[in-house]
């Protein structure tokens, strides 16, 4: 292990983590949020969410699927039959910039404070 | 003539390795919730393939080992992921190795060439999904690619004489 393999290491981290503040830093608990859900780049649904929100929204057909529910002021993908299943263990989403993706279904569910236009 | 065919033996090999390595690692259960993250054990070879070969075979290496690891394996879609990242990966890797020789040791090309290959695939997630802000899970990877990349350089750095001591050096 040489000196330089240090500083890489530490400037790795040092960026890693700054970013991890800077994208903590940088979200507004107080805004309104919208989940706003897509399907391969098109947009599926954007649905306003308040702690008293509770909605299932499945999107895909008979053979593909997955399963998004809202409930008390959180997202969360509970079911897909895509292989991987990065989407279904990914934690629910709640804050702003938080984003759920199922990269097989090209299906991504995120939370914004913009309006987005339907 | 006779060091081509050792060379060419060689190359099947290494193709060979890295496939098994990519299955034996689907078989580790190994899965944070986070798209792309993974051992990345394959790196391994990619790394040999730097130390002992020409560009030209490590290129061929993992154009190989992406396109048939992805047939047998994977999907389509995991296709794209993986040339992507393997390409950008092995680009990033080779340059280091050649524009500042001796001063990183493999250790640390090898947590660049996994910061590289996350890299490849989150843009090329962000393409097929058209939509930026899948960078976000970066710094969650470049955290995890310390680790996993320290092993798969120390795995190659002990590795390395063994290959040399046969004769297995092509540069």
């Amino acid at each position: 292990m040489k000196k330089n393999d240090l500083i890489l290491i530490f400037l790795v981290a040092a960026i890693a983590v700054g970013a991890l503040i800077w994208m903590q830093a940088s979200k507004e608990p107080e805004a309104d949020r919208w989940a706003v859900i897509e399907s391969y780049g098109e947009l599926v649904e954007v649905i306003p969410i308040t702690e008293s929100t509770e909605r299932e929204i499945r999107i895909g057909d008979e053979a593909v699927y997955n399963l998004v529910i809202i409930s008390q002021g959180e997202v969360n993908m509970i079911e897909s039959d895509c292989p991987d299943q990065i989407c279904v263990e990914t934690k629910s989403a709640s804050e702003i910039g938080d984003m759920i993706v199922c990269l097989p279904h090209q299906v991504i569910v995120y939370i914004t404070d913009q309006p987005v236009e339907e | 003539m006779k060091s081509n065919t050792k060379k060419l033996v060689f190359l099947s090999l290494l193709v060979a390795q890295a496939m098994v390595l990519s299955w034996l690692e689907s078989m580790i259960p190994f899965t944070p919730g986070i798209p792309g993250a993974k051992l990345g054990l394959a790196n391994i070879v990619t790394l040999i393939a730097l130390s002992t070969l020409d560009f030209k075979s490590c290129l061929t290496i993992v154009l190989m080992r992406t396109t048939l690891t992805s047939f047998l394996f994977g999907t389509v879609s995991s296709l794209l992921y993986s040339l992507s990242g393997g390409l950008l990966s092995l680009v990033v890797m080779a340059l280091i190795l050649k524009l500042l020789p001796k001063s990183f040791s493999l250790m640390a090309v090898s947590i660049i060439g996994a910061i590289a290959h996350n890299l490849g695939q989150l843009l090329m997630a962000a393409l097929v999904i058209e939509n930026i802000n899948i960078l976000y899970y970066l710094p969650f990877l470049m955290l995890l690619a310390i680790p996993t990349g320290l092993f798969v350089g120390i795995v190659t750095r002990y590795l390395l004489p063994y290959l040399k001591r046969f004769g297995f050096q092509f540069q």
